[in-house]
């Protein structure tokens, strides 16, 4: 049966009764054509995470390779939350540590929603708010008692950890903190997959040749680190002015050619499937009691299906911010994307359609429907100050980077 | 008939096995499924119905498990970034670059996430002759729903109580399925972790004292009705169920020690057999001493090398065990079981020193790793064309080493010896046909009891007029670890 739309009652009863799942799956093509070359990321060895699948139909299985890895994902699905949230399309608790008025070399903000650990993150601990460290103040006191059957304060300062997961490791009770599986898992596979060859090289528009050196470390003066001079070369410990890199060569300055590489990079697919799953038992497991009081269903249920509808929100408003994954890594959909909600085993899945748009709308009922049972909200972004030590360790930071680039 | 249906929502399965946090459990172990039960019972409010049904689960025998088989995402290690300091310097107070989201540096760590791709993501686990109440029934289908994850958190599955028409409704399923069934022995191909009375009490006191829980117990699988898919295919008189040990511990090993090797095991399993004196098809010596005759031969250890690869330096990653195919598994339990398995059925560390050569720990595989000469399928086929990996020390004396036909015939002679069909065809060489093998000249010799002169070594590609089953161990060295054959060609091995 197909649908067009999800409405609130519907989510609703995905979420009380015993579906499993909200699922999409997208097909997806390089933003250049069929066939085009596409950029996986590499792990540790230059290895981009290769496996065989088993496609219908074919009897041997398919190369295949992870385009976008379950943690990237929810790392998009979050940024989509952020920019909705800074556009004001959406309603959001965001926690914000301001590096503002520190004369750093570079001001730096940062949200809940970009932090790793998401609130539970070291930044936040290491921050003040109202002229307290975090964990000690009255929100951050809130997170100090939260589990899965007391996820209310999370729900009220930072509800995607409830989506994408959270492990309090470094609050109070350290290792023994709590944790919170993520209910929401979203993978990108290319099939088929081909690895190809890239090439790398420089052409200088000087036409600086290697013989024209060698080069020497200069001291510091407007900004230019060597000279030609050995003379007044900055000397090593021997007395002997000391080279650029090993031996000098302008190319250690990047001056010069490079000479033209060829090596193993990219491959082809015959197309990518993104797959997104939203657990609904991982919902339901959360309870969210109020002021001590005992657990309600129906504020549990508010509260989930406040979560199903964010849930949803962020897988749609990250598809509408495409799928740049990094250079030389951008897909298209090839169709309208349909989500599937997944009943019993023996029943047919339910289809529906929907915007970003009207994921928004969608969650922005589900919202208003919470919090009249007392669920709280942080509506108003919370700000906090990095605290000194932290403002150091920065500064230095960006003073040691920003040398070494000098060094160059 | 009661069975629980596992469907892996993204189409993969991440957990790690418990015997080696580089490769991933497939198919999930019963007693995975039952701690997943557990949480969701220890979550929701302990509901009284749903600790009884927990209670009659664990009473019952290990489950069948029914799986198709998988393929492993490639292992990657992936740098997450930490939590215990927000600091951007590194430890040597460098600036660490800003990776991601994160607009200042912050350190990472490795992590990998082993994962097993099924051919088809779905799992059964079938408890073909219990029928559980339908309180219970009603109790763990209510626990079943609310399993969100097995395994790693991203692991997503939907969990349910199937009943028998739906399984076998599910004829493609059922088709490219393996039916893993419990078997009396834990020397088994497959050796899954499966619950008893009492785990979800231990489960209980562990969690309250914060600590993990402990392993469970161990028990051995076997493919159902294996023979009965492939009958018609001929095979040596060793079982192809080998029982495989990798080394765990000490020195790196060549194929130059290994009559040493075979010998230190050898003399471990004799002497830890508790049967005394080890029974003819082990010892491979009669109640009086002399050199056993049995038509079915007795046991045989061989090396496990890393070769045939391009990289391949021939060094050991282990050893097997093959027993004549007429001696029961069970009997080998039966004698060795304090040897290789403690009370909970881990496996234990086989240790076999060798003097100043060194040590060899060993400890039987779980069937799970990835390493080529560990899988039993590298040796078994089955195959048309076979090349040796060590070489065929001949059973008799060669009157013309350069009569490549009287090499040739002693080898076919060799192979219908150990109950192989007549080869179509045998190059004898000097040489080995496997990278990283050793050449004849280079494999220790064998002597002769007789007159002490040394056995003549060959190399051979050997055809056989159909395929045939391993393992292929040929010539009077073939207990030691001598004439080992492997497949010529390699298909893909089924992972």
């Amino acid at each position: 049966m197909s649908q067009e739309a999800l409405t609130l009652d519907e989510l609703r009863n995905a979420v009380r009764g015993t579906a499993a799942a909200f699922r999409s799956v997208a097909e997806l093509q390089p933003a250049g054509g069929r066939g085009d070359k596409v950029f996986p990321p590499t792990y540790e060895g230059s290895k981009y995470a290769m496996e065989k699948r088993r496609l219908p139909g074919i009897e041997e299985p398919v190369d295949c390779v992870v385009l976008d890895s379950v943690q990237s994902q929810a790392n998009r699905m979050e940024l989509a939350l952020l920019d909705a949230w800074e556009a004001k399309r959406i309603s959001l608790p965001v926690l914000t540590v301001d590096f503002g008025g520190n004369n750093l070399e570079k001001v730096l903000r940062i949200t809940s929603l970009e932090m790793p650990h998401r609130i539970a993150d070291a930044i936040l601990r290491d921050s003040l708010l109202d002229g307290k460290p975090f964990r000690k103040s009255s929100a951050g006191k809130r997170l100090d008692n939260v589990d899965v059957k007391n996820a209310t304060a999370l729900f009220e300062l930072c509800p995607s950890a409830l989506l994408f997961g959270m492990w309090d490791s470094t609050g109070p009770k350290g290792g023994l903190g709590a944790k919170f599986a993520r209910a929401v898992v979203s993978e990108i596979v290319g099939y088929h997959a081909q690895t190809g060859r890239r090439t790398s090289s420089r052409i200088d528009p000087l036409q600086v040749q290697k013989a024209a050196g060698p080069l020497y470390v200069a001291e510091t003066k407007d900004g230019i680190h060597w000279t030609l001079d050995h003379q007044n070369a900055v000397k090593d410990s021997k007395g002997n002015p000391k080279k650029i890199g090993k031996d000098g060569a302008p190319s250690e300055a990047n001056l010069g050619n490079i000479t033209p590489t060829i090596a193993d990079g990219g491959v082809t697919i015959s197309h990518a499937i993104q797959t997104t799953v939203i657990s609904l038992p991982a919902l339901r497991r959360l309870r969210f009691p109020l002021d001590n009081r005992q657990q309600d269903p129906r504020v549990d249920l508010a509260a989930r299906t406040a979560l199903a509808a964010l849930a949803l929100c962020a897988a749609e408003l990250a598809r509408e911010a495409g799928y740049d994954l990094r250079s030389r890594c951008q897909l298209v959909p090839t169709r309208d994307v349909k989500w599937e909600l997944l009943l019993r085993p023996d029943e047919e899945p339910r289809r529906f359609r929907f915007s970003g748009e009207d994921s928004l709308n969608l969650f922005d009922q589900a919202l208003k429907n919470a919090l009249p049972t007392g669920l709280p909200w942080q509506a108003e972004e919370l700000r906090l100050q990095p605290s000194s030590e932290l403002v150091e360790l920065v500064r230095k930071s960006q003073e040691l980077a920003a040398q070494s680039v000098e060094e160059v | 008939m009661f069975a629980l249906g596992v469907h892996y929502l993204n189409g993969w399965a991440m957990a790690t096995h418990p015997a080696d946090r580089e490769i991933p459990e497939w198919p999930p172990h019963p007693d995975r499924v039952f701690m997943a039960l557990a949480a969701a019972y220890f979550e929701a409010d302990e509901d009284d119905a749903e600790r009884d049904a927990l209670t009659w689960l664990e009473g019952q025998p290990p489950p069948q498990v029914i799986a198709t088989p998988e393929h492993r995402r490639q292992t990657v290690t992936a740098f997450v970034p930490v939590n215990d300091s927000s600091s951007p310097l590194n430890k040597r107070k460098e600036p660490i670059m800003p990776a991601g989201a994160l607009l200042i540096g912050r350190a990472r760590q490795p992590r990998s996430f082993p994962m097993a791709i099924p051919h088809q993501p779905v799992v059964f686990m079938v408890w073909k002759n219990s029928s559980p109440p339908l309180r219970h029934l009603s109790a763990l289908d209510q626990m079943a729903s609310k399993v969100a994850s097995l395994g790693h958190s991203a692991s997503l599955v939907q969990m349910w109580v199937a009943g028998e028409s739906e399984i076998m409704e599910r004829k493609g399923f059922l088709k490219k399925a393996l039916i893993l069934e419990p078997v009396g022995d834990p020397i088994s191909r497959f050796r899954l972790r499966v619950f008893g009375p009492g785990r979800l009490q231990h489960l209980r006191e562990r969690f309250n004292a914060n600590l993990r829980p402990t392993s469970p117990l161990w028990h051995g699988y076997a493919i159902a009705h294996e023979e009965e898919v492939q009958p018609s295919i001929p095979g040596s008189h060793f079982n192809p169920d080998l029982i495989v040990f990798r080394q765990s511990a000490g020195r790196r090993f060549g194929l130059t020690s290994t009559p040493l090797l075979a010998e230190a095991l050898r003399a471990t399993l004799m002497s830890h057999c508790s049967q005394q004196p080890p029974p003819e098809w082990l010892s491979g010596h009669r109640p009086d001493g002399r050199r056993s005759e049995r038509d079915g031969g007795h046991l045989a250890i061989f090396p496990l090398p890393h070769i045939g690869r391009p990289h391949a330096d021939g060094h050991l990653l282990g050893l097997a065990l093959a027993i004549p195919r007429d001696i029961p598994r069970k009997d080998l339990f039966a004698c060795l079981s304090g040897l290789f398995f403690d009370e909970i059925g881990w496996p234990k560390q086989i240790r076999l020193t060798l003097g100043r050569l060194g040590e060899c720990v060993l400890e039987m595989d779980e069937g799970q790793t990835p390493r080529a000469a560990l899988r039993p399928a590298t040796w078994l086929g089955p195959a048309r064309l076979w090349a040796t990996a060590t070489p065929i020390a001949l059973d008799r004396h060669i009157k013309s080493r350069q009569s490549v036909r009287e090499l040739e015939e002693i080898i076919k002679v060799s192979c219908r010896r150990i109950g192989l069909p007549e080869p179509q065809a045998v190059v004898p060489a000097p040489v080995p046909i496997f990278t990283g093998a050793l050449s004849s000249r280079e494999m220790p010799r064998i002597r002769r009891k007789t007159d002490g002169g040394h056995v003549y070594h060959t190399h051979a590609v050997i055809t056989f007029p159909c395929e045939v089953q391993g393992p292929l161990l040929i010539g009077s060295g073939r207990y030691r670890g001598y004439g080992l054959c492997r497949p010529l060609l390699q298909p893909e091995v089924q992972e």
